[in-house]
């Protein structure tokens, strides 16, 4: 069977990470000290910090760059950057925001139907990858969009890649291959 | 300073190779004046830098001491698994191989180990030989995590294309590597390997049509199906033995059996499926079959299965249909709607009921959920959403569809087009897609009354804990109408307590206004900032007197 009409998939994004720059020194102590919600850790020579909304967690390295985790989406990931940065300003260092960008993007997607994964991984050989004796899904690669696809039975799938663009294309590209395995009647 | 001859006194002293030996030789004369050694000296030898092993010649022309070592490892772990001689000199060139790639010439002692075991693995996939990660694993007693890291590598950096074997050539060998002889275990206990193999391999082949084999550990269900086979084929001295003692008289490890919690979850899941089953045979009337009994029966529901499945599911899509008729009288303002509506959709379910019949023939594959789950699952999906859109047009307000996924409502239930994909003859369209930060609203699942009805009807649930046999027991937490709650048979994970998501944030730019209130609540009033210093202190000064008086006690 081939998906002949649209069909309309929901993609729930749940992750998204962010790095950029304040191009200027952080005294880590300093923020330890004189920030609420942090956590130091000098061990590693970073500094955790979380704000409440958007709910993200950074780290904050002494360099001046900041990884920012755990957002719902690109435009929350940029809010909470600059809200991050502002705080440091506030602290008293000399921040500009600079260089952000988002660095990976996980969305899960749930599809109405179950998926024969031998018969996935059989038809797709080289590019999917599926070892039931170390993880339960289906391993995919999409190489041009640095996508990876990692394909449960239960018809539901996660995706990663460096943005949301390119996660719904690989979930475009994925979908005809997955309703192939699903649903062929004998 | 140049060289004198000693005979003649001249001072034409050249140069002469005889022999790559370097000697100055008196030209008048011919007499040898020095003569350099062919070899250094001791001395010579200490001042001057050793050559390491990597940069000299005998890299090529010899191996290094450790990769002589792993590959005597690696025949020897071919001769306990008995490889036939060519796959061992395979094993051993492909181990060689691997040895000098980049990604494995500095790792570890112990990755090399693992390395072989690898080798092994790939060597038996390709050659159809069937043998599983976890068994190489258990013997080299390694972590089965990175034994796969190690075997991913392997596979990636040398691009090898090795197909995993299918669970019912493992369970093959694995039948035939127990020792169940009457010597051995005593007459009640024994067994065949032929005949657990039979018993086991339909297990597992109803294993897999109802989904319990996809995604899981081979291993583990290979257990589990060889378990309940030995208990099946005689049932009355047997059914009382427990997985821990079976495994310690079929010997299969010396302490714990690894993963035994898994293969405890494997056995309860085929016997729900084996309840479920047992339930549909005639000869019981009906009567429920209790998991702790169900060994008895394991031989005629085996023998049966094609007929037992399809039958479970038309009683089960049966049940469905009267539930939701029964809700739509109850429920619905249009009256003459579900007048129109029984017999239509009676009739559209009960078609594919009838339809597995004739699918019956092809005989069951593996992890392939077969026939009646396929038939059933694809024409029973496709009519229920079917009717599931007809209900779908109130979906959240301000979605982004595409005219051609919305159906306005027909009054009675003359069939909408199917929602869901069939044959074209073009090439697959793109997909529609709409994400929406963190919102789960799927558009299947609308709340449709039908629906309501099934959360309230998988609960019933028998003494021991396990669903009745015939019903479904779903976790409350799937979404109303996913089509998880519409089958029988699914995946066991959907029907666990699903992980609570997190709640979608707001809409935003990103561009906002950042007001000052909102950084005020992260960074800390300079009183604050001073009782915290203090406190440290304090805590400070303590610790340090404690030490101190117990240095002195």
């Amino acid at each position: 069977m081939e998906p002949g009409g649209d069909v309309a998939l929901d993609i729930i994004v749940s992750n998204v990470v962010a790095v950029f720059r304040v191009r200027c020194h952080l005294n880590l102590r300093t923020i330890a000290l004189e920030g609420l919600n942090v956590i130091y850790k000098p061990e590693f020579g970073k500094v955790l910090m979380k704000l409440r909304k958007p709910k993200i967690t950074a780290s904050i390295w002494s360099s001046g760059k900041i990884i920012c985790t755990g957002a719902t989406s690109e435009e929350d990931a940029k809010l909470g950057a600059r809200r991050l940065a502002r705080v440091l300003q506030k602290l008293g260092f000399k921040v500009r925001f600079s260089d952000f960008k988002v660095v990976n993007v996980l969305a899960v997607c749930s599809l109405p139907f179950q998926i024969r994964l031998i018969q996935f991984a059989k038809n797709n050989r080289p590019i999917a990858s599926y070892e039931p004796e170390l993880h339960p899904a289906v391993s995919y690669r999409i190489k041009h969009l640095r996508a990876t696809i990692q394909i449960f039975s239960t018809g539901s799938i996660t995706v990663t890649g460096p943005s949301v663009q390119n996660v719904a294309t690989a979930v475009e590209q994925i979908y005809p291959l997955l309703f192939e395995c699903g649903r062929a009647l004998r | 300073m140049p060289h004198t001859c000693a005979e003649c006194g001249s001072t034409n002293v050249v140069e002469d190779e005889l022999y790559s030996e370097r000697t100055l030789v008196c030209e008048d004369c011919g007499s040898v004046v020095t003569r350099e050694h062919l070899t250094t000296t001791r001395s010579e030898e200490e001042q001057s830098t050793a050559v390491p092993y990597y940069a000299s010649t005998e890299v090529d022309k010899q191996p290094c001491r450790n990769l002589i070592k792993c590959i005597k490892r690696v025949r020897a772990l071919c001769r306990i698994f008995r490889f036939p001689g060519d796959m061992e000199s395979s094993t051993v060139e492909l181990y060689q191989q691997a040895y000098g790639h980049p990604t494995f010439l500095h790792i570890s002692l112990v990755k090399k180990e693992l390395l072989a075991g690898a080798c092994m693995v790939a060597v038996a996939r390709m050659n159809n030989w069937p043998i599983a990660m976890g068994t190489i694993g258990s013997l080299l007693e390694a972590d089965s995590t990175l034994m796969g890291a190690v075997y991913q590598d392997l596979i990636k950096s040398l691009h090898l294309q090795a197909t995993s074997s299918s669970i019912t050539d493992l369970l093959e060998s694995y039948c035939h590597g127990l020792n169940l002889t009457a010597k051995v275990v005593g007459e009640e206990f024994s067994e065949t390997a032929e005949r657990l193999t039979e018993r086991a391999t339909a297990l597992v082949e109803l294993a897999g049509d109802t989904w319990l084999v996809t995604g899981r550990h081979p291993l583990r269900i290979s257990l589990a199906a060889v378990y309940l086979a030995w208990q099946s084929l005689r049932p009355a001295p047997r059914m009382k033995v427990s997985l821990a003692v079976f495994c310690r008289i079929a010997k299969l490890t010396e302490g714990k059996v690894p993963g035994s919690q898994v293969v405890k979850a494997r056995v309860k899941e085929l016997k729900e499926v084996l309840c479920k089953l047992g339930a549909q045979l005639p000869w019981l009337r009906g009567a429920r079959v209790e998991p702790g009994r169900v060994a008895a029966l394991v031989e005629d529901i085996v023998k049966h299965r094609r007929l037992l499945l399809a039958m479970a599911m038309k009683s089960h899509e049966e049940d469905l249909q009267a539930n939701a008729i029964k809700n739509e009288i109850t429920t619905s303002d249009d009256t003459s709607a579900p007048v129109e509506i029984t017999p239509a959709a009676a009739e559209n379910v009960i078609v594919p009921g009838n339809m597995p019949g004739a699918a019956y023939n092809t005989p069951t594959r593996h992890n392939m959920p077969t026939l009646p789950e396929n038939t059933q699952t694809g024409d029973m999906a496709v009519t229920s959403e079917n009717t599931l859109t007809r209900d779908n047009v109130p979906v959240a307000p301000g979605s982004t569809h595409t005219p051609a996924q919305v159906h306005p409502p027909v009054s009675g239930r003359v069939l909408p087009k199917v929602h869901l994909p069939e044959a074209k003859p073009e090439g697959p369209k793109p997909v529609g897609v709409r994400r929406k930060a963190g919102e789960m609203t799927c558009i299947m699942t609308t709340g449709v009354e039908e629906m309501d009805t099934l959360g309230e009807q998988g609960l019933k649930v028998g003494e021991d804990g396990l669903p009745l046999a015939g019903q479904n027991s779903w976790s409350a937490d799937l979404p109303e109408g996913h089509w998880g709650k519409r089958q029988l048979f699914v995946p066991p994970c959907l029907k666990l307590p699903k992980r609570q998501r997190m709640e979608p944030g707001p809409d935003v730019t990103g561009d906002e206004e950042i007001s000052d209130s909102e950084i005020e609540s992260y960074i800390r009033t300079p009183k604050e900032i001073r009782d915290f210093l203090t406190t440290q202190r304090c805590i400070a000064e303590e610790q340090e007197m404690q030490e101190h008086m117990e240095k002195k006690s």
